[in-house]
């Protein structure tokens, strides 16, 4: 069976032109940067724009792209990253208490829809009240599981930085999750 | 740390998160996207805007085509350039500068409020001085500014905002994109989101070229000043006369009397310089004060939490050095701390 290219060779070949490495590198990274837009944005619409924003930059900068000694994902990230940041900015009323559209209505598959426990659906909006360098480490820790590492790059930030933070969150979401059980009513509001 | 210093409450948030079900792009979603990127991408490669294939491409193209080429695009940048000078009634701001003279771009309001539609403020300060032939037109972001090359010419560019872009070595601050040296260590210092106050010239292309970088807004490292770089954080390490703040070595002159009090965990703001290159590089001290020194039990991995308006208050958890620590293999959960 035929090894897939590495990641190096696929952008170099990017880079010189070839739409099927493109292709190839889009195919690697896409459902994680959905699922890392899942976690930051209200709907799942509005995380399918995202995520083709992302890769849309990505052609347009693969032109300027230097390998600096870490994954590519780490830049893909860092364009997501920055690209939230923007979504809210332009998008200012955020009510991060309410029950997001996407848990509502998005998800169309009833099979999908039974997967989605209530335990599951606390967590994710309990993420989405935490200051926003926590959700990205929380998100990309442990949800998507990146090496610490790399983390730390993406957030610009230092090993012991990110070790510090990293606890913090941690007490935040479960403090903010021992608050949402003391409050039932708590992530039932309006959407958008 | 390791999962025995997370209470059991922790732990079981942890598994929760890494036991939640994974989301998948639509497939149809996913090859609509695959799509448009894919038009996009050949549109670039037929506009050229891709690199060529190291070496085997460039190497058996002549060199004459590209030096034609390089001419051609030169005097459509200037034609351009021509053709865009503002007239005599527009409103903006045309001024002759001097040397020393400073271009200061500050946001109208708070960051928070800026559109990206609007307009940050330019105030032009002339000073009296030899006039040299550059003209400043303003336009809504991202500004454009032409230049007439003047070897003496010193413009010095301030844009204070927040980060809003870092894309390698460009940094960008209200839709302005502002390059900076693609090794200097402020580049990892710096976030998305961070209020950033860069100062800068011109280059002969019109990019802002950063001189000074500093990631205190309220630090006065003004070019003409001793300081180039403003950092704030805890101090990491000691190690006799270079301590280690935000991962960068800040090297003390050694007589340095906070040397005698300073400690890890002490919160410091610091204003220097770098020096070296590459791995070896130092932020040489201008001036270092210890912000707040609060340690508790001798932890050192107390932080300051900025509550905005000049408010903050201090956190200290209740870890060592070790700290909450994973592997970096990525997959080994929680382990030691480097």
């Amino acid at each position: 069976m035929q090894q897939p290219p590495n990641e190096q060779a696929l952008i170099a070949q990017a880079q010189s032109g070839d739409e099927e490495a493109v292709s190839l590198l889009y195919e690697r990274h896409v459902d994680a940067i959905f699922e890392y837009f899942r976690y930051r944005v209200d709907s799942k619409t509005t995380a399918e724009d995202l995520t083709s924003e992302v890769f849309l930059r990505m052609v347009r900068g693969l032109g300027s792209y230097r390998d600096k000694g870490l994954p590519f994902r780490a830049w893909l990230y860092r364009i997501a990253g920055n690209l939230v940041i923007d979504y809210y900015r332009q998008h200012k009323k955020r009510d991060t208490m309410a029950l997001p559209e996407s848990y509502e209505s998005d998800d169309t598959d009833p099979f999908d829809r039974l997967a989605i426990d209530e335990e599951q659906v606390r967590l994710r909006l309990a993420i989405r009240t935490l200051p926003e360098d926590y959700q990205d480490l929380l998100v990309m820790r442990f949800v998507q599981e990146l090496p610490h590492t790399e983390i730390a790059k993406i957030m610009n930030k230092s090993a012991a930085a990110l070790r510090a933070m990293q606890h913090r969150a941690i007490k935040a979401l479960g403090e903010q999750m021992e608050a949402m059980s003391r409050n039932p009513t708590f992530g039932q509001g309006d959407d958008q | 740390m390791n999962d025995s210093q997370l209470t059991p409450e922790e732990q079981t948030l942890i598994t929760q998160l890494r036991s939640v079900r994974k989301h998948k792009i639509d497939p149809a979603v996913r090859e609509a996207i695959r799509a448009q990127m894919l038009g996009e991408f050949r549109a670039i490669v037929q506009s050229g805007q891709l690199p060529s294939t190291p070496t085997t491409g460039l190497t058996s193209f002549p060199f004459y085509v590209i030096a034609g080429l390089v001419a051609v695009v030169a005097i459509v940048i200037i034609g351009l350039a021509v053709i865009n000078r503002p007239s005599e009634n527009n409103a903006t701001p045309t001024t002759a500068l001097s040397p020393t003279q400073q271009v200061v771009v500050v946001p109208t309001s708070t960051p928070e409020t800026i559109l990206a539609n609007e307009t940050p403020t330019i105030e032009v300060t002339p000073t009296i001085a030899p006039i040299v032939t550059t003209e400043l037109i303003a336009s809504t972001p991202p500004m454009i500014v032409t230049t007439t090359p003047e070897p003496t010419l010193e413009t010095v560019v301030v844009v204070e905002g927040p980060v809003s872009e870092i894309a390698d070595n460009r940094v960008t601050i209200y839709d302005y994109s502002i390059a900076v040296e693609p090794q200097h260590p402020i580049l990892n210092l710096i976030n998305v989101g961070d209020v950033v106050r860069i100062e800068g010239m011109f280059d002969s292309s019109g990019v802002v070229v950063a001189s000074v970088v500093s990631n205190i807004p309220s630090t006065n490292v003004v070019s003409g000043g001793e300081a180039t770089v403003g950092l704030e954080g805890p101090v990491e390490a000691i190690d006799g006369n270079v301590i280690v703040v935000n991962s960068i070595p800040v090297q003390l002159t050694p007589d340095d009397p906070l040397l005698q009090t300073l400690e890890v965990g002490d919160f410091v703001s610091v204003q220097g310089n770098f020096q070296g290159s590459g791995a070896t590089i130092v932020l040489v001290v201008v001036n270092i004060t210890i912000v707040n020194n609060v340690i508790i039990d001798d932890n050192p991995l107390c932080w300051y939490h900025d509550d905005g308006m000049g408010m903050g208050h201090w956190h200290c958890d209740g870890m060592g050095m070790g700290g909450m620590g994973m592997g970096d293999d990525g997959m080994g959960g929680m382990g030691m701390g480097q």
